[in-house]
């Protein structure tokens, strides 16, 4: 399998735990493949110890199929970060992104599998995303648009994405997509420097340095909202719409530089009433 | 009688028709025959024009002459045609220098009842190709039938068509039948297909009515595109049929609206090229969708893994997201394609070419022995009449 899977860890306590058997489990079932694809779980050193004992419970439930390794960080523990750091480690062509709290469809990578051999060319596949609440009631999709010709343009091609389509849509997520390690790196990896829109700044800068960025119509990934904890949830709880707005134009702007830089925070208008 | 007969003595005009029969004789059996086959002039693709060039084709590589007659001076050959199909000459009906004789063969489709009755007391065989019932009635008078412009022989595409002349036209025609063939560029490949629904039909209307409604249940899949199946350019064209099979394949399904079909040769491609069709059952059921007993050749029930049919119009917005939604969660099992494999592997043109050379061939025959037939009567008088002059 020329594909390992990165699943960046902040936070750990029994709920967590239960999601994250979950995604792990949402690996170990994949369908139709030889070989499943390698973990490596990269965490918060503060939660080493419940981490170990978390890996040691799922070893002991899948046995010699699991393979998973852990990589530790200490200090910067934001989600850019130990995506970075986790493609540092990565030894495969490929690697994926999952979600402690979220899922891959049982068929994802036999899919991912057949999509790389006819399109070897693609450096960043995106899955169709299902977007549920706690309840697993669906929500929305995530990353579809592509596939609408409307969007991508007359001379766009469906299931690409294009600087048209981009413009008109910044609701995407990288959670569940498989990327070459070295295009990733080639355009300098996330930002950690940018909250809440770093999926769209990294897919603007990507297209702007010639990436080809793909969405795989196929239902691949379930994306879980609102559980207290995840990042995302305390972007939509604490966030303004001015300093959302903010972020959406400070995406637009540091997409054009590879380099991480400093963002001029004095812009950013928080309102009192969050 | 027959002593009456041998003593008649021969007449010049008795010559000349030996002579006629003999000619006509040795120019069917040198295939110095010509074939004629009369060409509707359709603007959009369809089938059934398709299929007169295919005919065509096939006469021509038997080796005989064959000519497309047309219904006006300024016909185009479609270019949605292959091209190898239509290297023909194609002559207007109207021209005065076209002339017929009776080892020739006329073959008419349905839509020209017409130029069937215009024809009538030409001396050549004449044989109506039907492939739609639908403009066969359309295009006849009340009380009217082909038999009356002494029509008899005709060309069908499907049991059931043959059934229902049977039933309303009583001992009135002899029908042949054969299978039409889907060309091998529709095929399928293991490359993954678009969330793309392809949409043929009839009436565009009820095409824009499919769409609207999809969109209306499933506001979630608006980002879902139907392609109506025509170039990019602009104004959007019909596509040359290699093509269309091309794009056809892309895509992971199809909808197909036509209730006056005779054959269904659209559902036929989808399943060729490994893509779902949804479909709406015409009134004359696809003869391929049947399951018949050996013995009696009656249908028993429907064959499974042909697609997604349905009877009821408003039904099929709903089965296009059904089926997308078991397209995107991967849930489309492989025993429906290769159910669609199946029964479309039984319509090749290979299979179709070889129908289509015995029905033809069959026809010469007949005709070769109706000549035959014609001849040793009035060679008996010629004897008689080189004895009596010795």
């Amino acid at each position: 399998m020329n594909i390992s899977i990165i699943i960046p860890v902040h936070e750990f306590n029994d709920n967590v735990s239960h999601y994250f058997s979950n995604a792990v489990e949402s690996v170990m079932i994949q369908e139709e493949l030889s070989e499943l694809p390698k973990i490596l779980i990269v965490h918060d050193k503060k939660i080493e110890k419940d981490i170990i004992g978390f890996v040691e419970s799922q070893k002991r439930k899948y046995q010699d199929k699991l393979e998973i390794e852990l990589l530790s960080n200490d200090g910067e523990i934001d989600f850019q970060s130990q995506i970075n750091l986790g493609v540092e480690k990565v030894e495969t062509e490929y690697f994926s992104i999952l979600e402690l709290d979220d899922e891959y469809n049982r068929k994802y990578f036999k899919n991912v599998i057949k999509y790389i051999k006819y399109y070897p060319d693609i450096d960043i596949f995106l899955p169709i995303i299902i977007e549920v609440d706690l309840n697993g009631n669906a929500q929305k999709f995530t990353n579809e648009f592509v596939w609408a010709q409307m969007v991508v343009g007359e001379n766009g091609e469906m299931g690409y994405f294009n600087s048209d389509a981009i413009k008109q849509n910044s609701d995407i997520k990288i959670s569940g997509s498989v990327m070459k390690k070295d295009s990733f790196k080639s355009i300098g990896g996330l930002k950690k420097n940018i909250k809440l829109t770093f999926n769209y700044e990294f897919i603007l800068r990507a297209i702007n340095n010639g990436l080809s960025v793909y969405t795989i119509p196929k239902l691949g990934y379930k994306h879980l909202n609102g559980r207290d904890g995840s990042l995302f949830n305390s972007y939509l709880n604490d966030m303004s719409l001015p300093e959302r707005k903010f972020w959406y134009d400070t995406a637009i702007k540091e997409s054009n530089f590879i380099n991480e830089r400093n963002i001029d925070l004095s812009k950013l208008y928080i309102s009192e009433e969050k | 009688m027959s002593v009456d007969v041998k003593k008649m003595e021969l007449t010049d005009n008795d010559i000349e028709k030996i002579n006629k029969i003999q000619k006509s004789l040795d120019n069917l059996k040198n295939k110095h025959n010509k074939f004629l086959f009369v060409m509707p002039d359709v603007k959009t693709p369809n089938a059934s024009m398709y299929e007169i060039y295919f005919h065509a084709t096939i006469v021509k590589k038997m080796g005989y002459h064959v000519l497309i007659l047309t219904d006006n001076v300024e016909y185009e050959i479609p270019k949605w045609v292959d091209k190898e199909l239509t290297e023909f000459e194609h002559i207007p009906m109207s021209d005065n220098k076209l002339s017929v004789s009776p080892e020739d063969i006329m073959v008419i489709p349905e839509i020209y009842s017409n130029v069937m009755e215009q024809t009538k007391d030409l001396p050549c065989l004449r044989i109506g190709l039907l492939q739609s019932v639908d403009y066969m009635m359309n295009a006849l008078i009340p009380g009217m039938d082909w038999s009356r412009f002494n029509v008899r022989d005709i060309i069908t595409t499907s049991k059931e068509v043959r059934n229902l002349m049977n039933t309303y036209f009583v001992n009135k025609f002899n029908i042949k039948i054969y299978n039409p063939g889907i060309p091998d560029y529709f095929k399928s490949n293991d490359k993954p297909k678009k969330p793309i629904i392809s949409i043929i039909g009839r009436n565009p209307n009820e095409i824009s009515k499919v769409v609207k409604l999809f969109y209306a249940k499933y506001p979630q899949y608006s980002w879902v595109t139907f392609d109506p199946m025509l170039t990019k350019s602009k104004p959007p064209q019909p596509m040359r049929r290699k093509d269309f099979a091309e794009r056809l394949k892309e895509n992971f399904a199809a909808v197909w609206v036509d209730r006056i079909s005779s054959f269904g040769t659209f559902p036929l491609e989808c399943m060729k090229s490994g893509v779902i069709p949804i479909s709406l059952k015409p009134d004359i059921t696809p003869e391929y969708l049947y399951i018949r007993d050996e013995k009696t050749d009656e249908p028993t029930g429907y064959k499974e893994n042909s697609g997604v049919w349905t009877e009821d119009f408003y039904d099929i917005p709903n089965l296009i997201g059904e089926v997308l939604i078991k397209y995107l969660d991967d849930t489309i099992g492989d025993d429906l394609y290769q159910g669609m494999s199946e029964i479309s592997n039984e319509y090749s043109q290979e299979n179709a070419e070889k129908n289509l050379i015995d029905i033809y061939t069959s026809y010469i025959v007949d005709r070769e022995r109706m000549f035959e037939n014609a001849l040793p009567k009035i060679n008996e008088k010629e004897e008689e009449k080189v004895i009596e002059n010795k």
